[in-house]
């Protein structure tokens, strides 16, 4: 069934890209052409660019992993929410490591092809993750990660 | 080819969710959402320090977030629709208008914020939702935070965020919990 193997495609995004930091599988899993739409880097193209965000965050936060929590899927399109977890371990944005763990919700759509992503959408709250690791103040005491 | 019942349910539930956007939200008419969610209909918001389940909180979210864009709507991207859920990619478009937050900012900017919701349906009716923007993103479109990260931890560090927001320049408190 197609739908499986592209839940299948997208939670492997997650798992061996984002949590495993296996940059490789990128290739694997994107076309050359993908076209990209992140809050973060606002837009990339093709495994290049999702390796260049992986490495990033990765980078500051070495134990990254992620944690699905809801998949849905249609036609050529999967929509996949999870939790991204981590310590800030070296430094980011600028800020020396805090050691304080972050979990953020976020929500991917992608688009197949051919056994491919061709497009990606992922949506997060950046302002969440500046306030777990304290570039932005808590602003109430409910705010801190769990 | 004629649709199968499983397909005609997807379409069904796509169709309630259309409704609810354009006619409920987009028109402002709160007893139309109201209409289209159980009464334990559980909200949840990045900015929102908890998930929103009350009839009350749910009414409030929406209000303040008319008050604070009178333009507000959402344009639907595309839909994805499977078993209980239907989730959207969405656009919000939205001039700051009316008071924000508890700081009452009016910026009179306009925003274009890109938006994921994922609804889950019982019984024809909304009983959860998710929904994910980058706030930090639409904080910045409105010229409320400054756009260093780098700027942003010193004031932090420094104190001088606590300041400004004694000093009522910056919220303090998200207010973009609204934009559900």
């Amino acid at each position: 069934m197609v739908g499986a193997d592209n839940k299948s495609a997208a939670r492997r995004v997650c798992q061996e890209v984002w949590s495993e930091g296996r940059l490789d599988a990128a290739d694997e899993l994107l076309a050359a052409d993908c076209a990209g739409h992140t809050p973060e880097h606002r837009e990339f193209t093709g495994p290049a660019g999702l390796r260049e965000a992986v490495t990033e965050l990765r980078e500051a936060f070495p134990d990254l992993h992620i944690e699905v929590t809801i998949q849905v899927a249609e036609d050529d399109r999967v929509v996949t929410e999870f939790q991204m977890k981590g310590v800030h371990s070296k430094k980011y944005l600028g800020t020396r490591p805090t050691k304080k763990p972050i979990d953020v919700a976020s929500a991917v759509m992608t688009r197949h092809s051919d056994g491919k992503i061709v497009e990606y959408w992922a949506e997060w709250d950046r302002r969440q993750l500046l306030e777990q690791v304290g570039v932005v103040p808590t602003l109430s005491p409910q705010g801190k990660p769990a | 080819m004629a649709e199968t019942p499983v397909e005609a349910t997807l379409q069904g539930n796509k169709e309630l969710i259309r409704r609810f956007i354009e006619e409920g939200q987009n028109r402002h008419d709160y007893d139309l959402i109201d209409a289209f969610s159980t009464e334990d209909c559980v909200i949840h918001h990045p900015a929102a320090r908890k998930p929103a389940s009350e009839a009350d909180d749910r009414r409030r979210m929406a209000e303040e977030l008319w008050e604070a864009f009178s333009d507000f709507r959402f344009g639907i991207e595309d839909m994805v629709a499977e078993g209980d859920w239907v989730a959207v990619r969405l656009t919000a478009h939205a001039t700051n208008d009316g008071p924000l937050g508890p700081n009452k900012d009016v910026s009179g900017k306009t925003v274009a914020q890109p938006v994921q919701v994922h609804y889950r349906l019982r019984d024809g009716k909304i009983a959860e939702v998710w929904i994910e923007e980058d706030v930090y993103g639409m904080l910045l479109q409105l010229g409320l935070i400054p756009k260093s990260p780098r700027l942003l931890h010193w004031m932090n560090r420094l104190g001088i965020m606590r300041l400004l927001q004694m000093a009522g320049k910056v919220p303090k408190e998200d207010p973009s919990y609204q934009l559900s």
